[in-house]
This record gives C-alpha cells, sequence and structure tokens, in this order.
C-alpha cells in the first residue's frame, strides 16, 4: 500500500505542474501574451474562447483530482477502497475493452496539442479538438457499454 | 460462459454487504454484484479470495458443472 501512496503523491505532483502550465497558458491568452491566427474575426473570438474552456476544464478536472487524493492520501480506508476501485479486474476489463489508457493519454496528448495548436493555424486547432473529442465520445460509449454487459 | 455462485447466500448467512465482501477481498461492490447476477465471470485469483474468505474451495463457491459439460 506504502507504492500505492507514493504513487497517488506523483499524481498530485503531475497534476500541479499541469495546473501551472494551464494557468501560464490561461493567462498568456487573457494578457494577450499568445494571439491566435485569426485575430479579430468571429473564428478568431470563437477560437479563444474555445481555448480558455478547454483550458480551464482541465484544471477543474486536475484540481477535482488532486483533492480526492489527497483526502485519500489521509484515511487508511479510503485509500485502501481507492486501490481497491483502481486495481478491480472487472474495472480494468471495461477499461481495456474501451480503449485503455493508451486512448486516455492519445486524447489528453492530442487535446493539448490542439490548445497549443490555435496559437498557430486554426486548421489545426479543429481538427486535433474534433479528433480528441471524438476519441473521448467514443470511449466514453464504449465503457457506457461494456458497463451494463458486465 | 457465465458461473453460477453461491456468493448471495454466504453473504446472507454471514451477514455481510456487497461493500463489506468487496472490501475484504480487495475488489469493488460493483464486481460482487456482476458476478452474483452471473454477468462477470470472476478471475481464478478473485474466485480463490472469495472461497478463501468463507473458508471453502472455489468448487464450493463455484458451480462449474456447465464448465465440465462442454
Amino acid at each position: 500500500m506504502e507504492q500505492y501512496r507514493k504513487l497517488l503523491k506523483r499524481r498530485i505532483y503531475l497534476f500541479t505542474a499541469l495546473i501551472f502550465l494551464s494557468v501560464f497558458l490561461l493567462m498568456g491568452s487573457i494578457l494577450g501574451l499568445f494571439e491566435t491566427n485569426g485575430g479579430g474575426d468571429f473564428v478568431g473570438g470563437l477560437l479563444e474562447g474555445f481555448q480558455s474552456g478547454l483550458i480551464t476544464g482541465l484544471m477543474a478536472i486536475f484540481v477535482f483530482f488532486i483533492v480526492r487524493y489527497a483526502a485519500v492520501l489521509r484515511d487508511d480506508k479510503k485509500l485502501k477502497e481507492q486501490y481497491n476501485r483502481e486495481n478491480d479486474e472487472r474495472r480494468k476489463t471495461i477499461k481495456e475493452k474501451s480503449g485503455g489508457n493508451a486512448m486516455l493519454a492519445s486524447t489528453i496528448i492530442i487535446l493539448f496539442a490542439g490548445i497549443i495548436s490555435g496559437y498557430f493555424n486554426q486548421t489545426v486547432f479543429f481538427t486535433l479538438t474534433g479528433c480528441g473529442i471524438f476519441q473521448l465520445v467514443l470511449s466514453s460509449v464504449l465503457k457506457a457499454y461494456y458497463t451494463i454487459k458486465y | 460462459m457465465d458461473l453460477k455462485t453461491t456468493i448471495r447466500e454466504l453473504r446472507k448467512k454471514h451477514k455481510l454487504t456487497q461493500a463489506e465482501l468487496a472490501f475484504a477481498v480487495g475488489t469493488t461492490r460493483q464486481t460482487i454484484t456482476s458476478i452474483e447476477r452471473e454477468k462477470y465471470t470472476a478471475s481464478l485469483v478473485l474466485a480463490y479470495k472469495i472461497a478463501h474468505y468463507f473458508g471453502l474451495t472455489i468448487e464450493d463457491v463455484f458451480d462449474f458443472s456447465q464448465v465440465e459439460d462442454v
């Protein structure tokens, strides 16, 4: 269980670093440090709004997990329950069948790449974000299907 | 192929909730529910843990008659 405790602490550090990166991107966007390609037209505004929303959403997810892990680390019973939940064989089966960690990791990378690319090229931004959202929806639908099946 | 089990009966006999059994054998309540409803087949390790928890053998908890028929 000590190994798992260390793993959760590492995740907290990782999410904290990602929050700092997100804050940097968000502040840069608000202060106009990064000009999105497209400027003041409607699509440019849409792109900037979408980027800010996506970054804020990702930050909210990171904060949620940090708070959750911090609470789990303070209580041994909750730690065991969290460990059981993460290592539960049925959940692992469902996860594997709905794309697994590779799908989740690639979705996060694609979404972040989409946010960054938005500062250079609108077409790349919409393509990458579309791909990321499609992967997310596909994975969620498969997960729901296999959760009902098993 | 989903295995029939006596987990529900054993739980009631020992006055255990699904959550309590799940916690004891290192799984989740949902998994115990699925095994009891024969929607999910437990792995050998989990089957052993459940049987061991009740002080029984795997064959006492899981019905392998369908497997033997194949």
